[in-house]
Parts: C-alpha cells; sequence; structure tokens
C-alpha cells in the first residue's frame, strides 16, 4: 500500500500512514488525465510539424527559395 | 546583505512504498524557504519516460489555487516548448526519472520560497530543475529537458505551514532526498 511520510519540522517527528482509497483514486486519476493531455498535445505537435512541412514544399513549388521560405515564415 | 540558511529537516526514501512527503509545522522564523531535492521514480510501467514533480502547499489541491508557467532553454521537441500557464490544483513539473528501460538518472531541482510566512499576500516563486534521460529516443521526441526554470503562484494569502511532494504516476525510489532550509537575512 502507498504511504505519506509527515514530517513535524517544529518537533522532528515522522509519521507514516497509508494513502486512503480516495488518495489513491485522485493520483490514478490526475495521472490518466495529465497522460491524457501529453498525447492530446503530441497529436497538435504531429499535426503542426506535417503542416509546415507541407506548406514549405508548397511554397518551394512556386519557386520560393528556402532564405524566402524563412523570411516569410519566420 | 549578510544571509544565513539552516538545515530544517531531510528526509531520503527507504522502501519502495512512499508516494507523499509532506513537510508540515515549517517554523514561520525564516524569511525565506529553500528546497533541494535529488529524486527518481519508481515506474517501470512503460507509459511514463518521465513523471512529474507535484507540490501542494498547506495541503491545498483546490483548482485555480495554482499557476506556473516555465520555460526550456533547450529541447529537440518540434514545436519548441515555450512559456506554458494555466490555472490548476497543483504546481507541477515533468522532472522526475522514472526507472523505465533501467534508467537511473535522477531530477534534481531547487525549490525557492521567498516571504512564505507574510499572511497578506499571495505567494510567488520559482524552481529550476535538471534532468536528462539516457534513453536515445528520449532526446528525439523531445523528452530530454535542458535547465528548465519555472515560476509559480500559489494565491491564497496565508503563511506557507506545510508543503508536499509527490510524483504523479508512481511512488519515490529509494534514496530519494528532500531538505528544506530556512534562509535569513540580516
Amino acid at each position: 500500500m502507498p504511504t505519506k511520510v509527515i514530517i513535524d519540522c517544529s518537533t522532528g517527528i515522522e509519521t507514516v500512514l497509508e494513502l486512503t482509497d480516495e488518495e489513491i483514486a485522485a493520483n490514478v486519476a490526475a495521472a490518466a488525465a495529465q497522460k491524457e493531455a501529453e498525447d492530446a498535445a503530441a497529436v497538435v505537435a504531429a499535426q503542426a510539424a506535417t503542416d509546415k512541412a507541407s506548406g514549405n514544399a508548397k511554397l518551394k513549388a512556386l519557386g520560393l527559395t528556402d532564405a524566402e521560405i524563412a523570411a516569410l515564415v519566420g | 546583505m549578510a544571509e544565513a540558511t539552516e538545515l530544517i529537516a531531510e528526509q531520503v526514501v527507504s522502501g519502495s512504498s512512499t508516494n507523499q512527503i509532506t513537510f508540515s509545522s515549517i517554523p514561520q522564523t525564516h524569511d525565506d524557504l529553500k528546497f533541494i531535492m535529488q529524486y527518481m521514480s519508481t515506474d517501470t510501467s512503460g507509459s511514463w519516460e518521465f513523471d512529474y514533480l507535484t507540490t501542494h502547499i498547506n495541503g491545498d489541491t483546490t483548482n485555480d489555487y495554482y499557476q506556473q508557467g516555465f520555460m526550456r532553454i533547450r529541447s529537440n521537441n518540434s514545436p519548441l516548448p515555450k512559456m506554458q500557464t494555466g490555472f490548476q490544483s497543483r504546481i507541477s513539473y515533468d522532472s522526475i526519472g522514472t526507472s523505465l528501460n533501467g534508467q537511473t538518472n535522477p531530477g534534481i531541482c531547487e525549490f525557492n520560497i521567498p516571504r512564505y510566512s507574510d499572511s497578506g499576500r499571495m505567494k510567488e516563486g520559482t524552481a529550476r530543475f535538471a534532468w536528462l534521460s539516457s534513453t536515445a529516443s528520449d532526446w528525439t521526441n523531445g523528452y530530454c529537458l535542458t535547465a528548465p526554470i519555472a515560476f509559480w503562484v500559489y494565491t491564497p494569502t496565508g503563511a506557507i505551514t506545510s508543503i508536499s511532494f509527490k510524483g504523479l504516476a508512481a511512488n519515490w525510489k529509494a534514496g530519494s532526498k528532500f531538505s528544506l532550509y530556512g534562509i535569513s537575512n540580516s
């Protein structure tokens, strides 16, 4: 069972308690939510990279040089 | 200005079941607080190349009590990470090395809390992190971070008397070390 350690800084006494079912459930939910947010951000980042590559290719097809594209899009 | 630093309390993790470490009844006799921490996670699940150092102040888990931003000086990800902000129920930063793939790379953090005993203002602080994975794909995928700097705000105005640290997905690995220092100016 996961535990929490509480250090009383005024006395130096350490107390070890088992996490409650509610605390464990909250941990699991927080981790799942964070993982979901990360996965969503990765999808957005991948799409942005794909869009950038596609946009650059189209600009080059119009005859722009790499330097001109960089000047346009930064 | 002369400055004196005093070790208030220290905790070194043993075993593999410690999920959360709380420093309570923090004496209100210093000007500032500083935590210096070195930590790893027990996680080997394959879902997390890193874990999040999760901080709660005064036991508060209320959503919107915390806001944070951070800068990463170097990462290999695209687009490059930049300042992020958002109200949330904790301060958290992806700085914990996990035990995935046999990694043994600890995260290191210096967490600063100036004027922690002020009872009439919101609290602001900074944290500096370091964690470099030894797994090549972590760098390729942008998970390797170099010298991140975080800023945080805790909006309640009461004095800070308690601070907790835990990983988001797993327990602290044995040997993880948490040291709390009080800083006095004169």
